[in-house]
């Protein structure tokens, strides 16, 4: 009697869950895959002879001046790699801040033995006597904004970088003032305090703006306490009234976002693309207005709140951060819109904006 | 019939979600969406009246999806490089599009070596490691290898062409241990070498789809030889024998991942079940299985399901005079499990006639399986559908 209550039990909740994930199962998947997708992607790396090596030194360009280098970075050498030119070789990275950078020559020295030379088109390597030792492989990225060096390793006279520990680097550039940088030769990982530290950081950070947040914005009229959909409502016809209220139409947008939000996915979905059209016309009509920051924000925070892999809007959002850093006077909103944009840049996978724009805010407000 | 017009209901909502809303309801999008549609409620429709009639809205999906997917990827590729072979930057920034039949090659080096080997995205993009294992994942827990009958995008080029002649003027029956035997020993060595070598082997050597896909550049003699490799593959295994045979001879001889869903078939939901009490042994199913996974010793022995790299097309259930074939649900399979809600007490009201209808296990894995191609293809339909129609002049 009680093994078949048991067994109808069992059978039902069989059925139930087989029905469930045939009928929602795999829609909801694939609506919420960013979330495992992220959590997953941490846990998983490709070989480091397909990506270059591991990282030994990473220098972060973030001095005054105006060189156009933004990111150095070294590589472990590389040996038996699969499906590439060289099996051995050396990587080196370099990043510029803009997308074509103007620059005629680049010469780095490493530890006064080597010359590598670059050009807008390749890469070669010199002996200290300036003998050509060899071609290495010259690979311009994302819009020529990244240049990849890999120094095959086959000559012997290469070779003793294989059992380096360390090499130091001269980097010059055209006419910019030189850079030196130490790497050690083995990759370290990266520390985790680093990384609970970073995040303690924006959360001061957030709490801080939360906590001046008022005194920071346009005076508008704000409706006291009512609901999403009064709120909506009360911009709503502010907007009839005035078509070009830009302040209106951008917290109409962002009413709508958060409505969205609240809603079902497939309203949220909406909601969202209609938020858009409301905010970037506002941001459109603000441009160098006053009131621009209240309407970028509104629209940054929520390309910074939507998930990315829907609307794909991070980039949009780190961008008016950055512009609001360079409209503002305010140190707080200054460091919350660098904070801002550094989790919108690592978002949309531009980590190397992202540490920048975490220095620059780090520099505004101080942290233990 | 009213069970059908629930699904279809049911699948139009998904339709409209995945399809048109997230498109925000471009032309191509809903020209898309009311052709799923069709397919649908035709299969369902079909199916009602009469079991296993549906099958031909598969084939076509299936085809129609791997012409659509080649198209739309392969204008990626060359907007993304300007070409269809792989260059270095590519190669060298670890942007290669990683695909399904990846993944049994790289999970036991996974293992050992902690690293994926292969030069792909991890997040972040439609073809990246993490969405496709994730994809796999769901995959094996629901339809099982039902992907390579309803989901598979290079599946459909062999299901095609499966169907170019009217019969087999090759018959394959005799041979189909043998040949089951050969694709498991052919992953087996597959995931050793790429172990060995810690690089993708059959990527590298015998994937036929990179004729339609990628390929790397032929500049020197071992990728001359790979070149000659994946051509003849793909004229031979995806075009020729497939249209001889009626069989898909590359998804059920050489594809790793194939086989290796068939051995995690049995973590699905679904599983196709033999009436042996009902079949007479006129081994019509084993002659038109495409996947090679009825033979004569399988009718023989009274097995009471296909081997274990049946793919749950469904084409079997179609031809079966005796309608001895079904989908059934995997625990109900066990001998020892018991028979409540199941056909033997039908439900006396008209409402639970239908409930019992929606839950039959044949309309929940077609659900299942039109659900995740729905969603697998939007994307890459509608953006061929964009291509197609301005190749024509049209708007897009």
């Amino acid at each position: 009697m009680i093994k078949t209550i048991l067994e109808k039990i069992r059978y039902s909740w069989k059925m139930l869950t087989t029905v469930f994930t045939c009928f929602f199962g795999i829609s909801l998947f694939f609506i919420c895959s960013s979330i495992p997708q992220n959590f997953f992607a941490h846990f998983l790396h490709v070989d480091p002879s397909y990506t270059g090596g591991l990282v030994c030194a990473d220098f972060i360009n973030s001095s005054e001046d105006k060189s156009p280098l933004l990111r150095y970075t070294v590589h472990e050498p590389v040996t038996n790699a699969r499906w590439q030119q060289s099996a051995e070789y050396w990587q080196l990275d370099l990043e510029f801040k803009d997308k074509t950078p103007a620059f005629k020559n680049i010469s780095i020295y490493i530890d006064e033995d080597f010359e590598l030379q670059l050009t807008d088109t390749e890469g070669k390597l010199y002996d200290n006597s300036g003998n050509l030792i060899c071609n290495t492989e010259y690979y311009k990225l994302q819009n020529g904004s990244l240049i990849k060096i890999r120094i095959p390793l086959q000559d012997k006279r290469v070779q003793k970088l294989l059992g380096a520990k360390q090499t130091i680097h001269y980097v010059l550039l055209d006419d910019y003032a030189p850079l030196t940088i130490e790497a050690s030769m083995k990759a370290h990982k990266k520390s985790k305090k680093e990384e609970a530290k970073n995040k303690a950081y924006i959360q001061h950070v957030k709490q801080l703006y939360a906590e001046k947040q008022a005194s920071l914005m346009t005076q508008i009229q704000m409706p006291q306490g009512k609901t999403t959909d009064e709120n909506l409502s009360y911009f709503k016809d502010k907007i009839n009234t005035n078509p070009d209220d830009y302040v209106s139409l951008a917290y109409y947008g962002s009413w709508l976002a958060v409505k969205g939000g609240e809603s079902s996915v497939m309203k949220a979905v909406a909601l969202v693309n209609e938020a858009y059209t409301y905010l970037d016309k506002a941001a459109e009509l603000a441009a160098g207005k006053e009131g621009e920051i209240d309407v970028l924000l509104n629209r940054a925070s929520v390309s910074a709140s939507v998930p990315e892999q829907v609307f794909g809007k991070a980039a949009v959002g780190a961008e008016d951060f950055m512009r609001i850093v360079s409209i503002t006077e305010n140190e707080t909103l200054k460091a919350y819109s660098y904070v801002m944009a550094y989790e919108c840049y690592q978002k949309c996978g531009k980590e190397t904006q992202a540490i920048l724009a975490l220095q620059e805010a780090q520099k505004m407000v101080q942290y233990q | 019939m009213i069970s059908s017009l629930i699904l279809s209901a049911m699948m139009a909502f998904i339709v409209f979600f995945f399809v048109v809303l997230m498109h925000n309801f471009a032309p191509a999008a809903i020209l898309y969406a009311v052709f799923l549609m069709f397919l649908f409620v035709r299969m369902t429709f079909a199916e009602n009246k009469k079991i296993g009639s549906g099958v031909i809205y598969r084939r076509i999906f299936q085809t129609v999806f791997a012409v659509g997917f080649c198209i739309a990827f392969i204008a990626d590729l060359i907007a993304e490089r300007g070409s269809m072979s792989i260059t270095r930057e590519a190669m060298s920034n670890s942007e290669l599009p990683f695909c399904h039949i990846a993944i049994p090659q790289v999970l036991v080096p996974l293992l050992v070596t902690k690293n994926i080997i292969f030069p792909a995205r991890i997040s972040g993009h439609y073809a990246s490691v993490a969405s496709m294992i994730l994809i796999w994942l769901v995959c094996t827990l629901t339809v099982g290898r039902g992907w390579c009958s309803w989901i598979c995008f290079y599946g459909g080029w062999e299901e095609g062409f499966s169907h170019v002649a009217k019969k087999p003027r090759i018959k394959l029956l005799p041979k189909n241990k043998e040949l089951r035997e050969f694709h498991f020993g052919f992953m087996f060595f597959i995931i050793l070498a790429s172990l060995c070598e810690l690089a993708c082997i059959y990527c590298e050597w015998f994937c036929p789809f990179k004729l339609v896909t990628e390929f790397s550049p032929v500049n020197s003699i071992p990728s001359l030889i790979a070149a000659i490799m994946f051509v003849g593959l793909f004229i031979g295994l995806v075009i020729v024998l497939p249209i001889l045979t009626k069989k898909r001879t590359q998804c059920s001889s050489l594809c790793p991942f194939g086989a290796f869903a068939s051995l995690t078939d049995r973590f699905s939901i679904f599983q196709m079940k033999i009436d042996t009490d009902k079949c007479s042994g006129c081994m019509k199913c084993a002659s038109t299985c495409p996947f090679s996974a009825i033979d004569i010793k399988t009718i023989q022995e009274k097995k009471g399901h296909p081997e274990i790299t049946c793919a749950k097309c469904g084409e079997c259930v179609s031809v079966c005079p005796n309608k001895a074939i079904s989908y059934e649900f995997r625990f109900n399979m066990k001998k020892s499990g018991c028979s409540c809600g199941h056909h033997k007490n039908p439900p006396k009201t008209a409402a639970g006639r239908v409930f019992q209808q929606l839950l039959h296990p044949a309309k929940l894995f077609r659900f299942a399986a039109f659900s995740f191609a729905v969603i697998m293809s939007s994307d890459f339909m509608i953006k061929s559908l964009n291509l197609i129609a301005g190749l024509f002049g049209g708007k897009k």
